[in-house]
């Protein structure tokens, strides 16, 4: 795999912010190498009983994509904004190829051959997850982006109120309002599948 | 939902969780008013908000890292040197691809497990030894592993490649009986083969079997189930999954899964019969919407039998599939019952409908399972050819057969190291498998232990048989509940086995052969049980004894026996067996196979088994037989050698010599010995330093001892072993096992014996100490508070390792188990050596110490040995004494002092008892112990012997009345007899010397009682005897004879020679008493001069005397007298007094009788009454009077005679329905007329 330096990734991102499509295509297989380099590095870490704060390690990945010393990314919360958008789009992208491929082929009787195996239903957890946050942002904006740039992005609550410019109070309040409401989503699209 | 409205629900939801939560639902009443709408979405929220818990909290990287981690790989992607070419499917269990081994160049399966099954180590490694362990078996229906690793994606495992479809799809598409009749019994062979190695599948579904488009069935993924959380997958765990549960396959569960309980081989059967119901009706038995509905059907519903949705189905294999189904653990047939049960099926089918077009199941098995595989990967396999042996192995079929049919025998197979016994047995055995459902049960003896370790190899037999099936355990409690106990014990359960350890040591050896047969017999009911005794020439006494009484009973017992020994290490160890082959043999109950070396033609065979197709020249296997004189083990490893070298190589597929015939030959190891010592010098010091110290520890040995030992990573070493096992081909994996701390470790053992040795042997004396001590500390560690259990071997260990004190710590650990489970000359061998262990040691304290415990195992195990009468006894507790003394006047003399005593009296020294028992009896009152009771007893005892009865029944009675239960039964264990069984029979004959019959029968009979209240045999015996006497005594000789029949069918059953032989003599004088004189006398004669050849002397005169007054019944006056003398000459010798005044009075009455001078005759008389007033013995006064007043009477002297018979008659204030008394009135009455 060729290397690309940071600058590069940098000058794509800025490019995509900037509103140019094909920078985005090209930034996406980068950023998706770079996870799962990290997401590997991750599960060693994990098999060796050593867990990782995922949030280090998700600075640690935005860190590596930056060229830090460009003078538009001293504002680092405001690049961890824009790269929780790009995560969150990897990831549920990700997760549904993967539900595809795993429910894909009517020859599999789902009921009878059930091993409930956990990343399956993560898989649609993130699918079903990223839907209801689309729903959400519809009328409380700012509460759904919360929830994007903290579980998709993984900051942390200063982080967020930074990127936001709000208090991190606010943050707090509206990830709890956030939280309840797509809680209550997802069950409600639970209840006709498994009761 | 508009902006401003979420806004005032989110205002609300803020507001209301500021709040207290009980006072949430009046306020929303309130803030809400009339718009319900707006209320209920709070509420909701609110609801949500008290659930919500961790959702979502985490990063979604971190969930996403699992899948992204082991995400698919690309087509290119390098697993070590796997590179995956495609995917080929994903199940639950991780993902598929079809991959390259990039070194042998063939195409194999690999699965990637997902991250989530392997963070647990120590499932992991059960994984992976249950998978390698059932790949293995090399069965036809198991699939092959061939590797299982870690790369950066994660565990993987290499598989054989096999083409087809997965069973999921043959149902699907084409279920039927016939479906089900082929591809079933493969299911069930494979199962059956996997059981019977002990491995248990725990995931059989449709989607675990591949069939291939030839027919075979392959089962996948054998222990993989082991991965999964071992705990109960319920409802409520279900509906967990979000927060991280795994679960495995609902569907096919058996009920005792589906409950969360451990399960076991049939398990899978369960599983099995789910799978067979599909096939036959393409239906699944149990009705279900979702995988929680299915764990509640399968423990709940009854399924409709099958016939009922297949019309075809034969009504067996309905009933079979029901069977299988059963709720019941227990009541499913084993694997090879459902084998032999569709082959029945099908042979049944097949005569009915004669159909030719039909594929053939026999042919299906004989197609050659390597026709599609390159030779290079066929030899490349780990398989054991057998080649020869054809007659040893139909000899070994046959008995089998016989066996089977319910005659069953010892089959013995003898041959000098390396010969190729233990592989003969084994192939013998797997050859037989396929057709026939058996048991089988193995142990090995130890070198180490040889001869030492009671019973090992038939407790490690029986260890083997209650692992093998769960329904074993209850019946081995049940019918062999000291086997039992010591086996559980050994496995650590300690609660219960207590319990039974104490029913143990209560237990006789004749108890435990007992029931040792009985279970066999049990097992043996259900399906023939072949054990197998491995290097019988290391077994000890006890196990050649037992192995004895079995073979005695095999004769109508569906057992096969069968052993493998070295002939010339029994000779040279003039080993017990050797003494009771010949009468085995004799009698048709033990056949012996001498295996010899391999001939030549054999060879050959061999290289064209292990080279198929090869082209070695004519005269190679001619050079390999000379090389090694056929011997096995050197022909295999000079081959291997050979090959490894690159000598045996393929060229262009085919195997070749790449060296001349001269060359190889100047090249080539010597000796066996030579062999094994050049293989070693190839290995890398690691391995070789590895290894070494493995030989520390034995033929077996556990890599959790080993890697402490060399200051190793527990993981390093394993991977050292596993490639030793799998590379060079050194060791064996036998099993995993668990230490009492919970560590686990994986058992190995050499690929032979000799190859410990020689490492053994190469060993320098200060290495092989210095890690013999490491590894007893290691095994010291892991053991912790059950170090009993490995005393024997730590006691070797330390020995080796010098560190005498230690060593004779454990020798004496050791010893006091072995005496514990009755195994009284494995006791005396360890107490020996742990004796010379002491002689090490320079004198101290301590020393003492340790030499006095071990004098006293020492002298109580001789004592059962050798008897009372061994000098070596009386020597042995002699020091023990002296060192007793030296040390202190402790508790600990007591055993001493008391075994000193036993010693005397039994020999009839009752003097010198009487000094034993008072030092006794002093010390335990000094002590405030509650042998002061064991020590009234004793004094109480030698003084009934030496005539003192006032004073012996003050003793006895203080006993008796001291004598509780609770306090004193537990010292039975100590003193050998319960004690108040033993005070209560004195006291008995005591009182009834004393003149006091019906005090004298009523202690008897609570003798009695006690005895037979403990489950204690020489108590339960010695209160018989005690009764029997009373009840003769009083001239109840059909009671009195009653009770000697009774004591001798308990004491033959028990074995307890004394007993027996004192029951056949009272047994033989009540036969004498009601006319079967012949008989009676015979058993008299036979049973005293037992008792006399023991060496045992107390009661003899009593004995005599019995024998001296039966044979004046049949007139045999002469011999009476010759009789009676004896019993006077050891009067005076032992001083054994209580009787002696009835000697007089019967010497006096066959004189008497032969007309003898009436002066003799009478002054006799008076000598007896003399005697038996000195002594207060009434009773005896009184027949002594009755004698003389019979002789007045005679002379007329009748007056005279009245009234000295009236005195003592007078003095009796009881027992007047006794017979002396009711005779004494009768002659009174006479004298009166």
């Amino acid at each position: 795999m060729v290397e690309h330096s940071p600058q590069e990734i940098t000058q794509l991102l800025l490019a995509w912010e900037q509103g140019d499509q094909r920078a985005l295509d090209q930034l996406i297989p980068l950023v998706e190498a770079e996870l799962h380099r990290l997401a590997s590095r991750y599960m060693r870490r994990e098999r060796a009983g050593n867990l990782l704060q995922t949030t280090a390690l998700v600075n640690e990945a935005y860190l590596r994509l930056i060229d830090q010393r460009h003078a538009q990314w001293q504002n680092r919360a405001y690049f961890f904004g824009v790269a929780a958008t790009l995560m969150r789009r990897i990831l549920v992208d990700f997760a549904r190829a993967r539900q595809v491929q795993k429910r894909g082929g009517a020859a599999r009787q789902v009921a009878l051959d059930e091993a409930l195996v956990i990343s399956e239903e993560r898989d649609a957890d993130l699918v079903a997850l990223d839907e209801a946050l689309a729903a959400l942002a519809a009328f409380a904006p700012r509460q759904a982006r919360v929830v994007e740039l903290r579980f998709f992005g993984g900051l942390s609550l200063v982080e967020t109120a930074e990127c936001l410019h709000v208090s991190p109070d606010t943050v707090t309040r509206d990830w709890h309002t956030a939280k309840a409401w797509l809680y209550r989503e997802l069950d409600r699209q639970d209840q006709p599948a498994t009761r | 939902m508009t902006p401003e409205r979420f806004a005032q629900v989110e205002s609300l939801l803020h507001a209301a969780l500021a709040r207290r939560a009980e006072s949430r639902a009046a306020f929303l009443d309130q803030a809400c008013g009339d718009d319900s709408e707006l209320r209920r979405e709070v509420a909701s929220l609110l609801a949500a908000h008290a659930q919500a818990g961790q959702f979502i909290e985490s990063p979604a990287l971190e969930i996403a890292a699992h899948a992204l981690a082991t995400g698919p790989l690309a087509p290119g992607a390098l697993c070590h040197h796997y590179k995956v070419l495609a995917p080929l499917g994903a199940g639950g269990m991780g993902e598929v691809y079809l991959a390259e081994d990039t070194r042998l160049d063939r195409q194999v399966a690999l699965k990637l497990l997902p991250a989530e099954f392997t963070r647990d180590a120590d499932h992991v490694r059960r994984f992976i030894q249950e998978a390698k362990a059932a790949s293995a078996l090399n069965h036809p229906n198991i699939v092959t592993i061939h590797d299982i690793g870690e790369s950066d994606s994660g565990h993987f495992i290499v598989m054989e490649l096999v083409e087809g479809r997965t069973l999921r799809a043959v149902i699907a598409e084409d279920y039927s009986v016939e479906t089900l009749l082929t591809l079933g019994q493969q299911m069930a062979e494979a199962l059956s083969a996997a059981h019977t190695a002990g491995i248990t599948h725990r995931d059989i579904k449709p989607d675990n079997m591949m069939v291939r488009p030839d027919g075979y069935v392959k089962v996948l993924d054998f222990g993989l189930a082991r991965l999964l959380p071992a705990t109960a997958p319920d409802a409520s765990a279900a509906r967990q999954t979000r927060s991280g549960m795994v679960i495995g396959t609902f569907a096919y569960m058996s009920p005792e899964q589906a409950r969360g309980e451990a399960v076991g081989h049939t398990s899978d059967i369960f599983s099995l019969g789910i799978v067979f119901y599909e096939l036959a009706t393409g239906q699944h038995p149990f009705k279900a919407e979702t995988p929680v509905g299915y764990l509640h059907a399968i423990t709940s519903q009854t399924p409709a039998p099958p016939a009922g949705l297949q019309p075809q189905l034969p009504a067996a294999l309905n009933d079979l599939i029901l069977r299988m189904l059963d709720k019941e653990a227990s009541r499913r047939p084993t694997a090879g019952e459902v084998v032999r049960a569709l082959h029945e099926i099908e042979l049944e089918k097949a005569s009915g409908a004669r159909r030719s077009n039909e594929v053939e199941p026999a042919n299906r098995n004989a197609m050659p399972m390597s026709a599609s595989l390159p030779p290079a990967v066929v030899a490349s396999r780990p398989y054991r050819h057998t080649v020869g042996r054809t007659r040893e192995r139909h000899e070994l079929r046959t008995a089998f057969r016989t066996a089977q049919n319910g005659r069953g025998s010892l089959l013995c197979v003898a041959g000098e190291p390396g010969i190729g016994k233990t592989t003969l047995v084994e192939a013998s055995l797997a050859e037989l498998r396929p057709e026939h459902s058996f048991t089988t049960a193995r142990g090995r003896c130890s070198e180490r232990l040889a001869g030492t370790e009671a019973y090992l190899p038939l407790l490690e037999a029986l260890e083997s048989l209650l692992r093998s099936d769960q329904r074993m355990a209850p019946l081995m409690k049940q019918l062999a509940p000291t086997w039992y106990a010591q086996i559980v014990a050994l496995s650590g359960e300690s609660e219960e086995s207590a319990r039974l350890l104490t029913e143990v040591k209560a237990a006789s050896q004749e108890r435990m052969k007992r029931e040792l047969a009985n279970f066999l017999q049990e097992v043996a009911e259900r399906h023939p049980l072949v054990i197998f005794f491995d290097d019988l020439h290391w077994a000890d006494v006890s196990t050649i004894d037992l192995l004895n009484f079995i073979a005695g009973k095999l004769d109508g017992l569906k057992v096969l026996i069968v052993t493998t020994y070295r002939p010339s290490d029994m000779l040279l160890g003039q080993h017990p067996f050797l003494q009771i082959k010949p009468d085995l043999q004799a009698r048709g109950l033990c056949r012996e196979l001498r295996l010899e070396f391999l001939n030549e033609a054999e060879v050959a065979e061999y290289l064209a088994l292990e080279f198929p197709g090869h082209r070695f020249p004519a005269e190679f296997p001619q050079l390999i037989h000379a090389k090694t004189e056929g011997n096995p083990l050197f022909m295999a490893d000079l081959v291997r050698y050979l090959r490894d070298r690159g000598v045996i190589a393929p060229t262009g597929g085919v195997w070749g010599l790449q060296q001349t015939l001269p060359d190889i030959a100047t090249e080539l190891p010597e000796s066996v010995r030579g062999m094994i010592e050049r293989k070693i010098a190839q290995l890398e010091p690691e391995d070789r330093q590895l290894l070494t110290a493995a030989s520390v520890q034995g033929y077996e040995f556990e890599s959790a001892v080993v890697a402490p030992v060399l200051k190793l990573a527990a993981d390093e070493v394993e991977e050292r072993l596993e490639k030793l096992e799998r590379v060079y081909a050194f060791v064996k994996l036998v099993d995993e096992r668990e230490y009492p701390d919970h560590t686990l470790t994986l058992r190995y053992r050499f690929v032979h014996v000799l190859y410990q040795n020689t490492l053994y042997a190469a060993l320098r004396a200060t290495r092989k100490a210095a890690l013999s001590r490491a590894v007893a500390q290691t095994l010291e560690a892991f053991y912790g508070a059950e170090l009993a259990s490995v005393a024997n071997e730590l006691a070797a260990l330390y020995e080796t390792g010098r560190e005498f004190a230690k060593s004779a710590d454990y020798f004496q650990l050791a010893a006091g188990q072995a005496s514990q489970v009755l195994a009284a000359r494995e006791a005396a061998a360890l107490a020996r050596r742990g004796l010379r262990m002491i002689e090490m040691l320079s004198e101290s304290r301590a020393r003492r110490a340790q030499e006095f415990s071990l004098r006293l195992i020492l002298g109580y195990a001789l004592m059962a040995t050798q008897g009372y009468t061994a000098p070596e006894v009386e020597a042995t507790f002699s020091r023990a004494h002296e060192l007793g003394l030296q040390l202190g006047e402790t508790a600990a003399l007591l055993p001493v002092l008391n075994g000193r005593y036993a010693l005397c009296l039994t020999r009839g020294r009752h003097r010198q008892a009487l000094g034993y028992a008072e030092e006794f009896l002093r010390l335990a009152e000094r002590l405030q112990s509650p042998a002061v009771v064991v020590g009234h007893t004793n004094v109480g005892t030698s003084l009934y012997f030496l005539g003192a009865l006032e004073q012996a029944r003050d003793h006895l009675q203080q006993a008796v009345s001291l004598y509780a239960p609770a306090l004193h039964r537990p010292l039975t264990w100590f003193y050998g007899h319960e004690p108040g069984v033993l005070a209560e029979s004195f006291l008995s004959w005591t009182l009834w010397l004393l003149g006091y019959p019906d005090q004298a029968l009523s202690y008897g009979l609570e003798a009695l009682r006690l005895g037979r209240e403990v489950a204690h045999a020489n108590s339960q015996a010695f209160g018989i005897t005690g009764a029997a006497l009373t009840h003769q005594c009083c001239g109840d000789w059909r009671r009195a004879g009653e009770l000697a029949e009774e004591q001798v069918a308990l004491a033959a059953e028990q074995g307890l020679p004394y007993w027996l032989w004192w029951a056949t003599t009272t047994r033989g004088s009540a036969m004498v008493e009601r006319g079967e004189t012949a008989e009676g006398l015979a058993a008299m004669r036979q049973g005293i001069a037992a008792i006399k050849s023991i060496g045992a002397a107390s009661h003899l005169t009593w004995g005599l005397y019995l024998l001296a007054e039966a044979l004046v019944k049949t007139a045999e006056s002469r011999e009476a007298l010759v009789v009676l003398a004896e019993a006077q000459a050891l009067v005076k010798e032992n001083e054994e007094r209580f009787w002696q005044a009835e000697l007089c009075r019967l010497k006096g009455e066959v004189l008497r009788a032969d007309a003898a001078d009436a002066a003799e005759v009478e002054s006799l008389f008076h000598q007896a009454i003399e005697i038996a007033r000195w002594q207060q013995a009434k009773s005896l006064e009184l027949r002594a009077v009755m004698s003389l007043a019979r002789l007045w009477q005679q002379q007329g002297k009748i007056a005279a005679a009245r009234q000295m018979l009236a005195a003592v008659y007078a003095w009796f204030t009881e027992g007047f329905d006794t017979a002396d008394l009711k005779a004494a009135n009768a002659l009174l009455d006479d004298l009166s007329s």
